[in-house]
Formats: C-alpha cells, structure tokens, sequence
C-alpha cells in the first residue's frame, strides 16, 4: 500500500512538471494552426520560436475567433491566463473551469499557477541545498579549530573583500556592463572580482611575515559563525523575512525563487554539519589526509560526496515548503496580475458564491504539497530510517 | 545553569544586533520618502515644497529623525563621491544631484551649481511677482535634467531669467572619471543615522506610527497579547489531543487503525492552511451554504461593552472557532506523529523490558518510563515549531483578521509604516530567540548529559 502511494505521488509530479513545461502550449490564446485565404499559418509556432509567416492580417490578433471555427486549431485551453475575455457567447470555446472576477479564465491559470509553483519550489531548493552544502559543510569540517591564519592573511583578507564589495557596489563599473551584458555574466563577473580581491590580499599577506608580529596564526572559528548566521536567521520568521525583502527589491518570479533559496538554506546546512562531523573522523579522511591530499579535495571529493544522502531525505519537504511559501505569499498579497494557485485562492475570498475559485486551485495545491511531502518521507526512510512516520 | 543562562542571553546582544542593522538596511532600501511620511502622520499637508513654510517645517522633520546624518559608522565610497550628499534636503533633488555626480565626477562643481540655484530660487522667493513666479518653475522642470541636457539648455535658461546660476558651459569637456575607481573609507563617528537610531531605541523611544500617530508601544502590546494568546492556546490545544492520540498510536504501532490514523495525520499537516481558512469560511460563515459561524473579527456588530460576561464569551468563542481549528490541526498532526515516534522508539529499549518484567502495570510503564524518556525531544521541538507559528499567525491573522502581530505587520508592511515595522520585526525576533532559549534550558534542565557536555 505504501509503495502505491509513492508511485502515485511521483506520478502526480511527472504529470505537473510536464504541464509546467508545456504551459505555454497547452493554455493559449493564440492558436496552434489556422487556415487563411486558403493557406496553413501555425501562430504559435511563430509566437514561440519565429519560425514560419507571418499572418498578414494583424486584427486577427486580436480574435481569432472571427476566422470562423472550422479554420481554427485552438488549444485545449483556449485562452492566456492574463487576457480578460467579456464575451458572453459560450459558442466559441469553453472556459471549463470559469471565469474570475476579471474575465480570466480559471483552468488557463490553474496551469500556467503550475508552472509558477513548480519553477520556484524547485528554483528555491537548488539554491538551498547549493548554499547549505558549502556553508554546512565548511563549519562541519573546518569547526573552529580547523583553519588557521596569520594575522596578515586575516587582516589583508577582510581588506580585500572591502575591495571587492567597492568594486561590486560602488563604481559605476557593472552597472555600465548592465548595459549590454547577459545578467549571468554580470553575477560570474561580480563573483569573481569579489574572490580574486581577497586572494590577492591573502597572497600578499607573505611580504609581511617578515615581522614576527604579522606571523603569528590565529584560527578562524568557521563554523562558530556559521552557526551564529543560523541562529540569527532562525530568529526572523521566514514570512515576514520574505516579505519584507520583496519590498524593496522588485517583484517576479526568478527573484521569489533566489529569496526563498536565500531563506531556506539553514535546514540543509545543520544537517550537512552534523553529517561532516562524523565523516571528519572516520578512516578515508584521516588516510587521505595522511596521502597529502589538499583540504578543498577531501571536502568537495570525499567529504560532501558522502554526506550528500541524507541530503536527498530533505529535498522533498524543502520544496514542499517553497512551494507552500509562494502560494501563502501570493495569496496575502492578493495581486490580481500574478498568475498563482495562490492568487487564485486569494480571489475566492471575494466571491463566496463561486466555490471553484476555491477547490481547483487548492486542491491542485494540496496534492502537489502531499506528493513532494511523501516523497521526502520515502528518501528519508531510505537514508534515516530512524525518523520513520514524521511529517 | 546560571552561567549558561547568562551565557546565552549574552549571546543574544549581538544576534539581535545584526537584526537592527538588518532591519536599518531595509528601512533605508525601501523607496519612498521618510520624512513626507513622518509629517503626514502628524497631520501636516506634504504640499509640493514651495513655500517658505512647508520646506522649514521639511526640514525641521528631517532633523528630528536624523536624516540629515550620515547613514552609518563609516562611509565606503570613491573619490568622486560626495560627502555632503546627505544634507541636500529631498530627496528628489538628492537623486538629481546624485545622477549628476555619476556623470561628472567632479562633486565642486555640481554642488557649487546647486547653490546658487538654491540661492537664486530664495530670492525669487523673497520678492513674488509673476515674472519670478514663472521662474521658479522653470527651476522646478529642469531638477531631473541630465548634465548634457543642462549644458543644453544652460544659456537659454540664462537669457530667460537673466542670472548667472546655470554656468555650466565653461565646465571642462572630460572629467576625472578615473575617481571612481579609487575607494575611499571614511570614518564618521557617532553622529550618523544608525547610532542615533538605535541608540533612540535602547533609550525606550520607539516613535510613533507613521499611519495613524500612536505611539509604537501602545500599539505592539496589544497585538502583542493576541499573538501569543492564540499560540499558547493552539500549543496547549495541540498537546492536549496529540499526547494521548500519539502515546496510542506508539502502543499499536503496525496495526492497521494506527496505520490510519498516521497516514490521515500526514494528509492533515500536507493541507495548507489558508486553504483549510478558506474552505472554513466558505462553508460555515457563508450565507450561502451555512450561516454557524462569524467570518472574520473578534466581536459581533453589536457588541458593547455592557453584555453580561457569558455573552461575551460566547461571543468571543464563535468568533475564534474557525481560527483556532485552523492554529491547531496542523499543529496536531505534526506533534502525535513526533510523539509517536519518539515513544515507539522508547518502548523497544531494554529497561521497558526490565519494567514489565517486574510486573509493572502496562499503563506505569508507558506513561511514566517510556514517556519521560522520550519527552527530551519533543521539548526542542516545541520551541522549534515558535518560527513556524509566528510565519503562520501572518496569514492566518489576515484571513480572520485578527489584530494581532502579523496583521500588525501586514498592514504596517504595505502602507511602509516603519516605526511600527522596525518594533515588530525586532521583537519577533527576539520573542523567538527567547522561545527557543527556555526550549533548550527545559532540554537540559530534563537531561543531565547535555548540560555536562557543554560545559567541557
């Protein structure tokens, strides 16, 4: 019975994530072939990709519908989850779930709400699991003992990446590069020019071990800040942190999904610790550390690798809770133009009398919530077998 | 134990440091202007700054609050960049003089610029007729100008109004962009925006709401009661049906009634809760379906002050029906399975055997040994589910609208009423550090081994 249930749960989001791929297939105004003066265009097709003629008649755009219906292929779902439609005629296409308030048809929003849930569920986890796996791991295995400077490395360190945050916020440098490069060069560039100016300082830290005062070492406890940053996040309810940062920075969907990553990282984090802790002393690492190997390969190589299991027991309820964070948010923030099964919801509240603003989207929510939910208990029985039967 | 206690609440200072300078970089991130804010709160129309009045009054404001200061112990910057920025009084021309900084690099020059503008527009000022009227508002249009358009337009504005002030033809055609890429670190000492901030606040002095013009500390306690009434209400409630359901479940654990009962509890805390809100109010406080229950608010239409006191609470208790059914039940679902667990687990150890061996009654055994055993954890669970609570009571406050903290925070959120916001943030945070803390005091207070750990 509980080998069913898993398959179901897996099988639920196979069947999202491939509606979250083809959204913009499935759920469209524009349709997929018409036939025009006796003569094939496929609109979407040249919506999508550019590929194929354009129509020559640009008020069709703006209703297909007058071409008549036996020269129309639509979608199953006629219409753009945005676009209001007034028209009153059921004749031309079906809204199969209704209409909200705006004229918005509810099914095109369910799956296009499909697409939003799953991107930053999944979004917000990758980053989480990307921090907690250095950061945790760094205090794990480093601890507070584990990594030594001398008082030059440390102070021309902190130096350096004084310099570096300079040459990130404080020159109109990048914000010229904005201009005419990709986002993600400007964030690999950012990266780098804030890791090469403490190297830099770091190295040049040598030419003053000369004085014996600049020499002497100190440890730097890793892993008692990092343990500090956690205590400080877990102090902030993570609502009110989120919704607090989207105040300032502007709103969409890949920014929801970095915030959420940027909360979420602390359950990953303790958890890749208390796994590197016990990694830290069992024999591989004592016999690659007696083989010379450097500390960046024992941690990314040896040490992480085999701590990534108990990784995968967390990874469904991380995006369960992202998923369910992202529909609480739209939902309190009610803003018609977001396309969400929170938004949805949040809708339902005006209208009692329309009982299907309510369920679709909340049960689509609840069973892709449950799914992700079973899944992390499967992983985790798998990897924790101890913590059986825990939600 | 006091030492650790000491220890810990010493540990707290500087958490709930790097909370402020948090909660300062958001007040001073989010867009908007502080000061229009503040005066509007105390009633004061924010006409456009162009009498003599208003912009006294701005200004006088902006003192109050310590605008008028640099934002923090030290500034980073580059050479090109301003150290007097910050005295420019609004923030339009702030960001207008800051945009022609960026494109000149040269910080004299500009500011000598808006000097004489300033200048000039008082003494039209001083001597109204129509001609310096009209003057005035050419001054108004070109703030936003960039330098190239000033340069622009700089000698016809001249002939028009006759002055001197837009001399900005005989600037060099180059300017030392190189500055800006040189850093430049500057000490600023006490007199800067965050000291006097938060040293206000340490003093007790936590302003007054921007929206309505009480006082902060009137307003949190209030909100204050109700958050944590309806959270120690649903963690009692909570523990109250999951003790037994839980200790149940653990004694038949395998059986197919508490396969059931585990596998609804998991169904049950999947559920989200605005959605359960939602499906609550629709169905029992809706005049369409059924009309039991209140919808949202904590007193009828009708209430007053003179009902007979079991009125009251019957009153009260429709009205927190739906709110506490949807505090609890995930609550529940989450804490009968821990406790489930975490007996079961107690049960299969060898000195339960030893107890019914001795021919203890089944119900000593389990309730007694097994229980105060396995109850270290779900002691630090409870601390650990505060965060959660809090995050929920957000939502849930606003659906049912409930005026506690997180409709306090809601509200205060989207209307950016910050002396309100900083309050509540900072004491979230700080209520929930202390949660957590008498957590794990509990925690060690129950098992020795911890508290020895620690101190080696």
């Amino acid at each position: 019975m509980k080998k069913g249930i898993y398959r179901w749960a897996l099988g639920w989001i196979g069947i999202c994530a491939v509606i979250s791929i083809l959204a913009p297939i499935i759920a469209t105004q524009t349709p997929w072939r018409i036939i025009y003066n006796n003569q094939n265009y496929y609109p979407l097709v040249y919506d999508l990709t550019g590929w194929g003629r354009v129509i020559p008649d640009a008020s069709l755009q703006l209703d297909w519908h007058q071409l008549g219906q036996e020269n129309l292929w639509m979608a199953p779902i006629s219409f753009d989850p945005t676009r209001p439609d007034h028209s009153e005629s059921e004749t031309n296409s079906k809204h199969w779930l209704g209409k909200d308030e705006a004229g918005r048809d509810i099914a095109s929003q369910l799956i296009h709400g499909t697409r939003t849930a799953l991107g930053i569920g999944i979004g917000a986890c990758l980053i989480s699991v990307f921090l907690g796996l250095i950061l945790g791991g760094l205090a794990g295995y480093l601890g507070d003992r584990g990594w030594m400077a001398s008082r030059a490395q440390l102070l021309l360190g902190i130096f350096g990446m004084l310099l570096g945050i300079f040459y990130i916020f404080f020159t109109p440098f990048l914000t010229l590069l904005e201009l005419d490069v990709p986002w993600i060069l400007n964030g690999l560039l950012s990266v780098g020019i804030f890791t090469v100016f403490p190297i830099l300082g770091i190295k040049f830290a040598n030419v003053f071990h000369y004085f014996p005062f600049w020499k002497k070492t100190i440890h730097i406890p890793i892993d008692f800040i990092i343990s500090r940053l956690i205590e400080i996040k877990h102090a902030f309810p993570t609502l009110f942190l989120v919704l607090a940062i989207m105040a300032i920075i502007p709103g969409g969907e890949g920014w929801l999904a970095i915030i959420l990553g940027i909360t979420g990282w602390t359950p990953f984090a303790r958890l890749i610790r208390a796994e590197m802790l016990q990694i830290k002393t069992l024999d591989y690492m004592t016999a690659g550390k007696a083989l010379g190997y450097s500390p960046g390969r024992l941690l990314f190589k040896h040490a992480i690798p085999n701590a990534l299991g108990p990784v995968w027991s967390m990874v469904g309820f991380s995006i369960a809770g992202a998923i369910l964070a992202e529909s609480a948010l739209s939902f309190i923030r009610d803003d018609p133009d977001q396309i969400s099964w929170g938004a949805i919801l949040a809708s339902a509240r005006h209208h009692p009398e329309a009982w299907g603003l309510a369920v679709w989207p909340g049960l689509a929510l609840f069973f892709t919530l449950y799914a992700f939910q079973l899944l992390g208990e499967a992983a985790r029985n798998k990897w924790n077998p101890r913590m059986r039967n825990i939600p | 134990m006091f030492a650790q206690i000491r220890h810990r609440l010493l540990w707290m200072l500087p958490v709930l440091g790097v909370i402020s300078i948090l909660t300062f970089g958001l007040q001073k991130l989010t867009p908007g202007d502080p000061v229009w804010m503040a005066l509007q709160a105390e009633g004061i129309s924010p006409t456009p700054l162009n009498t003599r009045q208003s912009k006294e009054a701005y200004q006088r404001k902006r003192h109050d609050l310590r605008l008028d200061l640099p934002l923090f112990y030290f500034t980073l910057s580059h050479q090109a960049s301003c150290d007097t920025l910050f005295r420019v009084i609004t923030v339009e021309d702030r960001t207008w003089i800051a945009q022609l900084l960026q494109e000149t690099a040269s910080p004299e020059i500009i500011l000598q610029f808006y000097a004489v503008l300033l200048h000039q527009e008082e003494i039209w000022e001083q001597n109204p007729s129509p001609q310096s009227f009209r003057f005035r508002n050419y001054c108004r249009q070109i703030r936003g100008l960039s330098y190239s358009s000033l340069q622009k337009i700089s000698s016809l504005f001249n002939q028009i109004t006759n002055s001197k002030a837009l001399k900005l033809t005989d600037l060099p055609a180059s300017f030392p962009i190189w500055k800006f890429y040189l850093p430049s670190l500057k000490w600023e000492g006490t007199q800067n925006q965050y000291h006097q901030w938060i040293s206000r606040l340490l003093r007790g002095d936590w302003g007054v709401s921007w929206t309505d013009g009480r006082p902060v500390m009137t307003k949190i306690p209030e909100a204050l009661t109700w958050t944590i009434g309806l959270n120690t209400l649903t963690l009692l409630l909570a523990w109250l049906i999951s003790l037994p359901a839980g200790v149940w479940a653990a004694r038949h654990q395998g059986s197919w009634a508490e396969r059931t009962f585990s596998g609804a509890g998991f169904l049950l805390y999947a559920l989200p809760g605005f959605w359960v809100a939602t499906l609550l109010t629709l169905t029992f406080a809706n005049p369409d379906v059924l009309l039991w229950l209140p919808a949202s608010g904590l007193h009828a239409m009708d209430y007053s002050s003179d009902w007979p006191a079991y009125k009251k609470i019957m009153d009260l208790g429709a009205h927190l029906a739906l709110p506490v059914v949807t505090y609890t039940y995930a609550s529940i679902a989450f804490l009968s399975a821990q406790i489930n667990n975490a007996v079961h687990q107690e049960l299969s150890k060898d000195y339960i055997r030893t107890a019914r061996a001795k021919g203890l009654p089944e119900g000593t055994v389990v309730w007694k040994h097994a229980l105060r055993n396995s109850s270290l954890p779900l002691i630090t669970l409870t601390g650990q589910m505060l965060p959660g609570l809090i995050s929920g009571s957000l939502i849930l406050e606003n659906i049912f609208s409930i005026p506690g903290m997180g409709q306090l925070m809601w509200k205060a959120l989207s209307e950016k009423d910050f002396p309100v916001l900083v309050a509540c943030f900072i004491l979230t945070g700080m209520l929930t550090m202390l949660g957590m803390l008498l957590a794990d005091l509990a925690y060690d207070r129950a098992d020795p081994r911890i508290g020895s750990k620690e101190k080696k």
